[in-house]
């Protein structure tokens, strides 16, 4: 089931500019899941060399990508990843990660970000 | 990190993916993310949010924390500091509005936790009331429950502990008290719902509850939809639960093989353990922490987990104190429990509290919080957004 969408996928005319290095990381996975699929901790350690060169924004492509190829793993693997990215980041930060306008009403947010003052310390420089 | 306006548009996560990513996140970056935009405020506001959130963090046993009541402050420890080495918790600053937890005469201050949340209690002693209040240590927000509209005058009655559980039937978390109105020995159960706000009051089968008689009356348990009692029936003991969803008590059998009556080896009198057992929860397994033995001489606790059937656990060394099995490391290896002591002077007897370690392989046991304090609560509770 995996592997038959792999064609599909560069098929689609609209994933045609999906860069080399979504082959190269995503690909692959299923494979060395099967193979140390018992032992989470090499996983683990597989998984930190594997997106230790990707930047950020690549993550975004990489869930699109497994998204599409319905790989389950390869997604939860992802989502932990972006997760722990914008774990303490501020909140323009994550808007520009996600591509999202603040729509709030002038005043209203000044007031929401009061409200939460406390989880606005220690958070990281943007 | 910059994202040019044209990638933004052409790469966005769908929004089931955003949730998916949002539902691993602590609570402190999501009450942040709530200023990110409208439809984050409404997603991270949601019930059904909570509901994942919660699910998702309860799988993670890092998730867990532990909030621990002295007699004059509120410390906070998570999981890292728990299993870990001695620490001393991380101060909570809590001001509760009409809610004053210490520095009142007679007055003490109780716990009960589950599913994210803490409830607490303010007994009056001499007046015998209870003031109650849920309180959400991850988010910081609390509310003061209202007095039960029809509750009996209290000295017409005796209240038996409180306890606070979650009903998986309705998505709602509820504080029950369970009474006695003498001398028609008539027993009712008055039952707060967090989500209606209001409180309701049902009879109980007469055979169903009975008299916790115990003068160091140990709290009560919330496990899987259901809040657990340790009673007292004819000098044995007794579990008494009442399960949340049917609004049931029931009664869960004593595992068979644990004598409560342990005979002295020189009188031959016997020495009864009833008083000597407590229930807390190990994993997501109620837990059954009892004193028992061949002999007087030859005492030791063991822990026993109720799954399909009582299994047990782990056997440690008895040293003269009881204690309350509160939660269970990564692998199960390490319980953390609250240890009480009685020392008495003259005939009263004065309960002392700390909180140890149990390593259950090498049966080594650590403190984890410093001195024995005669008024440390404590409570587990797992990071949520119940409560915001």
């Amino acid at each position: 089931m995996k592997f038959c969408t792999v064609k599909q996928y560069f098929d689609d005319e609209n994933n045609n500019n999906v860069t080399n290095g979504i082959a190269t990381t995503v690909i692959p996975l299923p494979n060395k899941h099967l193979k140390i699929k018992a032992n989470n901790k090499e996983m683990e350690q597989y998984e930190q060399e594997l997106l230790r060169n990707v930047m950020p924004q690549e993550l975004t492509k990489l869930i699109l990508a497994a998204n599409y190829l319905n790989f389950k793993e390869a997604l939860d693997f992802f989502c932990r990843t972006v997760a722990n990215a914008i774990q303490n980041k501020s909140v323009d930060y994550v808007r520009k990660f996600f591509g999202l306008e603040s729509d709030f009403e002038p005043g209203e947010e000044e007031k929401l970000c009061k409200e939460f003052a406390w989880s606005f310390e220690g958070v990281d420089e943007d | 990190m910059r994202i040019c306006k044209a990638q933004r548009r052409r790469s966005m996560i769908p929004n089931d993916l955003v949730e998916d990513i949002l539902s691993r996140l602590l609570v402190k970056s999501l009450m942040r993310f709530k200023c990110v935009s409208k439809a984050w405020h409404t997603l991270i506001s949601s019930r059904r949010f909570a509901k994942s959130h919660f699910q998702r963090a309860s799988q993670n046993p890092s998730c867990m924390n532990v909030i621990v009541f002295t007699g004059n402050c509120v410390l906070s420890l998570g999981y890292e500091a728990l299993f870990q080495t001695c620490v001393h918790g991380q101060p909570v600053d809590v001001d509760f509005q009409g809610f004053p937890l210490w520095g009142e005469e007679y007055v003490e201050t109780n716990l009960a936790s589950c599913n994210g949340l803490v409830c607490i209690e303010l007994y009056n002693r001499r007046k015998r009331t209870s003031e109650y209040l849920v309180w959400n240590p991850s988010t910081k927000s609390y509310k003061n429950i209202p007095r039960p509209t029809s509750t009996p005058d209290s000295m017409s009655c005796w209240f038996y502990r409180f306890g606070f559980g979650y009903d998986y039937s309705t998505d709602d978390h509820k504080i029950v008290r369970p009474y006695q109105i003498f001398p028609f020995d008539i027993k009712r159960i008055e039952i707060f719902s967090l989500k209606t706000f209001t409180w309701k009051t049902i009879l109980v089968d007469v055979d169903n509850i009975y008299n916790c008689s115990l003068p160091l009356i140990p709290k009560t348990t919330y496990c899987n939809g259901a809040i657990y009692w340790s009673a007292r029936k004819y000098g044995k003991p007794s579990i008494v639960y009442f399960d949340l969803a049917e609004e049931i008590f029931h009664e869960l059998p004593w595992p068979e093989s644990v004598l409560y009556c342990v005979r002295d080896g020189s009188s031959g009198k016997c020495f009864y353990t009833t008083g000597l057992w407590e229930l807390g929860t190990f994993g997501e397994h109620l837990c059954l922490s009892v004193c028992t033995g061949e002999s007087r001489k030859n005492l030791c606790v063991q822990l026993w987990v109720m799954k399909e059937s009582w299994t047990r656990l782990a056997t440690i060394p008895y040293l003269g104190t009881c204690l309350r099995p509160m939660c269970a490391s990564k692998n199960g290896e390490k319980v953390l429990m609250r240890e009480t002591q009685v020392k008495y002077v003259g005939r009263t007897g004065e309960c002392y509290y700390k909180l140890v370690e149990w390593n259950l392989t090498d049966h080594t046991c650590t403190s984890i919080l410093c001195d024995p304090n005669p008024r440390m609560e404590a409570a587990t509770y797992v990071e949520s957004l119940y409560l915001q």
